[in-house]
């Protein structure tokens, strides 16, 4: 009776531990997360550190936990980031929930096996600044960081911003009937507005912006609002400059910064998953022939021109491409959230194509698609620069015939949510007399983030899948070294190496990048010994792959006791000896 | 007796002051030679290279001696912690260094190019000790900023200086070969003489020989040839083991890659770095270039070759406009005149792409027109170079022979080497092939600031020619007036008007309240372009080159007026009217 009562304590006692914080997943600012995060650590101090890697532009501290235990530097790592787009809380919350989930099990088996082999980093909340605009009293979604950006070059900054105009604390969008206007319905979603194209026979309607007034009575209404950079614009990957949320030039926002030095310190990183728009894993970046150079003369030729990168899409160096589509496949099945096309300036994109790691990217949540799809057609919208008004809304469906994941939610919101679409209502702005001025749109925050008592569904989810990454890290092993004695003392000894993991031990891009080190073989030999062929320090510059093999052959004169590591940060080491 | 003493007195107060004022033609002690400023506050001679400490030292005097026209400050440290010093030169008493068109000059980016420093601190020696004694640097300084940082990468040229390293690259230390070991096998002064030169052993059948007329030399057999000679590279062991000499030194990065415009990844472009403005130098330089919209011309003193190159620098986009590309050709030609042998060359139509550099960024994200110097050429030498592939070295031993009696060649000595046995040490120092000797180095100093100084010439000189007013009756009134640029440049370059990097110019009307007003068409129409908000601050794109600006605005009252142009670029001028 007494081990009845035991056990069932026990399993009680389990559940609760394991899932009980995991009840009560919300929504929080800035200095809510970093209490829980640190207090996370405080929790598990001996699996658990919290980094500060730098700050946002607004002068916050960006954190990253770093869990596992040893030597970091020598242990193949993967790293979590979320807390990228500009209206993307869900990410953050998905993120720590997979830290808090790791961390809370780390003693079953499985968890126990991962943790002694490699390292995570997670870091929940990579750009702070722009997520403060949930929780502000009047909800607007921000341009990006807070970096201070004179986008009108009048001298001032951040002077005219926002301004709630139908007193409902939201910022949503104003369209002005007009002649000159670009924009339409959509005809598919009639809230929504889409870019009318000329070629398709139709005519603009509308001039589109946010909400607000001409504060500064310059003419133009909320052309230089709080912020910024959009953080997942102003990488080096694919970079387009001058425009209105991107930076002045890649790499300018702080956070940014703070990441490449994050990721540029630890070689240990092979493989990078990031909560975003796109979602890489469903929609697989195209492998265009590596060998191919880009178009015109001269470009990718300094550097020798295989897998030289240029235009819109990169093209990978055929062992990483092998590898990205190897775990592509085992992870797929998991990825359940649709995304939008990839963006110019991408951290996913800079990930493998600049940092060279295996790079993974989904959003944390993306709404069901309605079962009427019968007007699901290609909506391909372009992104707004004219009008100065950036945000989530005007991004590219990630193929030609799919939904973006704004039409997903609208449609969605439409029928279960309708209090999160403000339909547009007609508004007497003294900007524009002589128009037609409807101020609607979708409530910022709605396309990328469910109802709160969604987010424990979501975050397992992702979970799922982030875990499952987690398991394909490089595993290195190396058999039982085979000697062939020649005679004469000298001894033929051969190393056959290989890794049970799905990811390589290390990319092609990441060795070209200088961002991952060498996979080396470092001979050790006893006083006597020499190495006839080969070398003491063995440079194999060709990844192995995921269940691959390779073997290496030393031929060694003399007696006594060699010693083999094997290894680098970004596959682990291995230890051999041989007693000749 | 007492008036004898007084005229005693006054007679040799007048010689002696006659002296100190007939001294314009006269140094101490002779004739002048012209071109150089006379007895200068600062003395320098100009046959040498300054390190860190010397430079500093120059820079502080000419700071002391000059407090008026100067202001030192530090960009901030290199990795070392040295400062990366900028001096600021301008007539502070004629308005502020922020207020006008400015010029910026950079030297050594390249560590190993090290002449461009000598350069530049010539030129701010110069402006200085000029400034009282020649009407043309005078109006410049009273007009114009400078802003000169003479080192930019300040840890590895001082490397250069004191050290047998020959780097470009900067220090910070990065693991280049990926062992895990950083900066663990860089070249080897092997032989103790100072320098790291070049290997070579004799083996019989080899592909190398000497050249007959210079022994020293170097040269490839011909196919029906035996040589006796194999190269076998830079000055080095395997420091670290792992079979390979020389792989990983200090540093491994190329500074001039590490800017924000087309910076493109190692396996494209090498020497990149992590990301732009990575490397605390060109982070440094870049803040500061942001900081200072006037900066509208700039130099960047590189070596060799002996040309003025501009931009692009990739084919990807041909990011110059027409209009900008007039200016750069005008100037650029000039260049090619007033500094002999020297050619104005198109970077990336004469050489090889490059992504990430410096001048392409100032072009792009700043609105700057950029030109870069690389100094020397080897028609220095002999004003010719000789034929065949290896004239130009051939031209290096003969002036070894002929003009340095031997210095500048290490001669081929033994040494013991761990690795290949018995070889021979040897090669030029490295001072041969980009730098000038000694009795050059003036000339390059003087020709080179000469075509910094007709440039910055060019910048914008912006005027209020006219202001009239005429009544319209009911205490309204229409103002015009005439603004001129009278410099080529615009205020503006078409890549900054194009793509609104900066902001407009203003011109403001001060005193009566303004009704209206706008840019007229020219200078005798009636009619303009009303600017509906905020008349009182016009607002234009930019005033062009060698042109004139009409503005009107319709006022009430009869308050005296003044009208004011600010141009972040053009820098500030005003006029009134009573």
């Amino acid at each position: 009776m007494k081990q009845i009562r035991l056990f069932i304590a026990s399993i009680a006692f389990l559940t609760l531990t394991n899932f009980a914080f995991a009840q009560t997943l919300k929504y929080q600012n800035y200095s809510d997360e970093a209490k829980s995060i640190n207090e996370l650590s405080a929790k598990y101090g001996d699996l658990c550190k919290v980094l500060d890697i730098g700050k946002s532009a607004g002068g916050r501290t960006i954190y990253a936990l770093e869990i596992g235990k040893g030597n970091s530097k020598e242990k193949p790592a993967l790293l979590v980031i979320a807390g990228v787009e500009n209206d993307d809380l869900t990410g953050t919350v998905s993120a720590k929930y997979f830290a808090e989930t790791i961390l809370a099990n780390s003693n079953s088996d499985s968890v126990k096996a991962l943790l002694d082999k490699y390292y995570l980093y997670v870091i929940p909340r990579l750009s702070p600044d722009a997520l403060e605009g949930f929780f502000e009293k009047v909800k607007s979604l921000h341009i990006g960081d807070d970096f201070k950006i004179d986008q009108d070059k009048d001298g001032k900054f951040d002077e005219d911003g926002y301004n709630d105009l139908d007193g409902n604390n939201i910022i949503t969008l104003m369209r002005i009937t007009s002649v000159g206007g670009e924009w339409i319905e959509s005809p598919d979603d009639p809230g929504l507005l889409k870019k009318a194209d000329i070629k398709k026979g139709e005519f603009g309607k509308y001039i589109v912006m946010f909400e607000g007034i001409d504060d500064d009575k310059d003419g133009l209404v909320n052309e230089d609002p709080p912020g910024g950079i959009n953080i997942n614009k102003n990488t080096t990957y694919n970079y387009k400059p001058y425009t209105d949320d991107g930076g002045l030039y890649p790499f300018q926002a702080p956070e940014l910064r703070a990441l490449g030095d994050f990721v540029f310190d630890r070689p240990n990183i092979i493989a990078v998953f990031t909560f975003n728009n796109h979602n890489n894993i469903l929609d697989a970046w195209k492998i265009r022939n590596p060998q191919a150079q880009s178009q015109g003369p001269g470009s990718g030729a300094p550097s020798g021109g295989m897998g030289g990168r240029g235009g819109n899409s990169g093209s990978m160096f055929l062992a990483d491409s092998i590898a990205y589509a190897m775990v592509v496949k085992d992870v797929a099945p998991l990825s359940k959230y649709k995304g939008d096309a990839e963006g110019s300036g991408d951290i996913p994109g800079w990930a493998f194509y600049d940092a060279g790691r295996l790079s993974f990217c989904a959003p944390a949540w993306t709404y069901p698609e309605m079962k009427d799809t019968s007007r699901a057609r290609g909506n391909n919208r372009q992104q707004m620069t004219q009008e100065r008004a950036p945000g989530a809304f005007g991004a590219q469906a990630a193929q030609e015939k799919s939904l973006t994941r704004e039409q997903i939610a609208y449609r969605w919101i439409k029928k279960n949510a309708p209090q999160n679409f403000i339909e547009w209502k007609e508004f007497k702005h003294p900007d524009f007399p002589n128009n037609k001025v409807e101020i609607g749109g979708l409530v910022p925050f709605t396309i990328s983030n469910p109802p709160e008592d969604s987010l424990k569904n979501a975050s397992a989810i992702s979970y799922k899948l982030i875990y499952k990454l987690f398991k394909d890290l490089p595993d290195l092993y190396v058999d039982a070294p085979l000697v062939e004695p020649l005679g004469n003392g000298v001894s033929r000894v051969t190393l056959t190496i290989g890794n049970k993991g799905k990811m390589p031990t290390h990319t092609t891009t990441g060795r070209r990048v200088k961002a991952l080190q060498s996979f080396l073989i470092r001979t050790k030999l006893a006083d006597g010994q020499s190495i006839e062929s080969g070398k003491k320090v063995t440079f194999i510059e060709e990844p192995l792959q995921g269940g691959g093999k390779i073997t290496r052959t030393f031929l060694i004169v003399g007696k006594g006791k060699v010693e083999f590591n094997i290894g680098s940060p970004s596959a682990g080491y291995k230890n051999v000896s041989v007693q000749l | 007796m007492k008036n004898i003493f007084k005229y005693i007195f006054v007679l040799s107060f007048l010689l002696v002051s006659s002296r100190i004022f007939c001294q314009a033609n006269y140094t101490h002690s002779s004739l002048k030679a012209l071109g150089a400023p006379n007895n200068p506050k600062v003395q320098v001679v100009w046959d040498r290279f300054y390190d860190y400490k010397e430079l500093t030292g120059l820079l502080q005097k000419l700071n002391a001696a000059y407090p008026e026209l100067t202001r030192l400050e530090s960009l901030g440290k290199t990795y070392e912690g040295r400062d990366i010093w900028c001096i600021t030169i301008t007539n502070f008493k004629n308005g502020n260094e922020a207020d006008k068109p400015a010029y910026y000059i950079d030297a050594a980016i390249h560590a190993n190019e090290i002449q461009g420093t000598e350069v530049a601190l010539y030129t701010a020696w110069f402006l200085l000790e000029s400034y009282n004694q020649n009407p043309f640097v005078k109006n410049l300084l009273d007009t114009k900023t400078f802003y000169i940082v003479p080192v930019q990468s300040i840890d590895s040229r001082e490397a250069f200086l004191h050290t047998p390293l020959e780097l470009r690259s900067g220090k910070v230390p990065r693991d280049d070969d990926g062992d895990g070991l950083i900066d663990e096998d860089g070249p080897d002064d092997l032989n103790h003489d100072g320098y790291i030169s070049q290997m070579r052993i004799r083996i019989k059948g080899g592909r190398w020989k000497s050249d007959p007329d210079y022994p020293n030399m170097m040269v490839r057999c011909k196919p029906d040839e035996e040589g006796e000679f194999e190269l076998l590279g830079e000055e080095g062991i395997d420091n670290d083991g792992d079979g390979f000499i020389n792989e990983d030194g200090p540093g491994g990065y190329d500074p001039n890659r590490n800017w924000g415009w087309l910076w493109k990844p190692n396996y494209i472009q090498s020497g990149a770095d992590h990301y732009p403005f990575s490397i605390p130098e060109t982070k440094a330089i870049g803040e500061f270039l942001k900081k200072h919209p006037n900066i509208l011309t700039s130099e960047s003193y590189h070596n060799s070759g002996g040309m003025l190159l501009i931009g692009p620098d990739q084919n990807e986009q041909d990011i110059l406009y027409p209009r900008d590309i007039q200016l750069l050709d005008f100037i650029g030609e000039k260049g090619t005149e007033i500094i002999p042998y020297y050619k104005y060359i198109n970077s990336y139509k004469g050489f090889y792409p490059t992504y990430g550099d410096e001048t392409n960024w100032q072009y792009a994200d700043l609105g700057i027109l950029p030109f870069v110097n690389e100094l020397w050429t080897s028609m220095n030498m002999f004003r010719s170079v000789s034929p065949g592939r290896e004239g130009e070295q051939k031209d290096e031993f003969k002036f070894d022979k002929l003009l340095l009696f031997n210095e500048a060649f290490l001669e081929w000595k033994e040494f013991n080497h761990p690795q290949f046995g018995k070889i021979e040490i040897g090669g030029f120092k490295k001072q041969v092939g980009r730098i000038p000797p000694s009795f050059l180095l003036e000339e390059e100093c003087h020709r080179n600031m000469a075509f910094t100084l007709f440039n910055a010439s060019l910048l914008p000189s912006l005027s209020v020619e006219e202001i009239n007013r005429v009544s319209l009756g009911k205490d309204l009134y229409r103002v015009t007036a005439v603004i001129r640029n009278s410099k080529q440049l615009p205020t503006k370059l078409d890549v900054d008007v194009q793509n609104k990097l900066t902001r407009a110019d203003w011109i403001y009307l001060k005193g009566p309240k303004v009704v209206t007003g706008g840019i007229k068409k020219d200078r005798f129409a009636v009619e303009f372009a009303e600017q509906k908000h905020n008349p009182q601050r016009l607002e234009v794109p930019r005033i062009e080159g060698n042109s004139f600006l009409f503005v009107t605005w319709i006022v009430k009252g009869k308050d005296k007026i003044t009208v004011e142009v600010d141009s972040e670029k053009g820098g500030k001028t005003s006029k009134q009217l009573n």
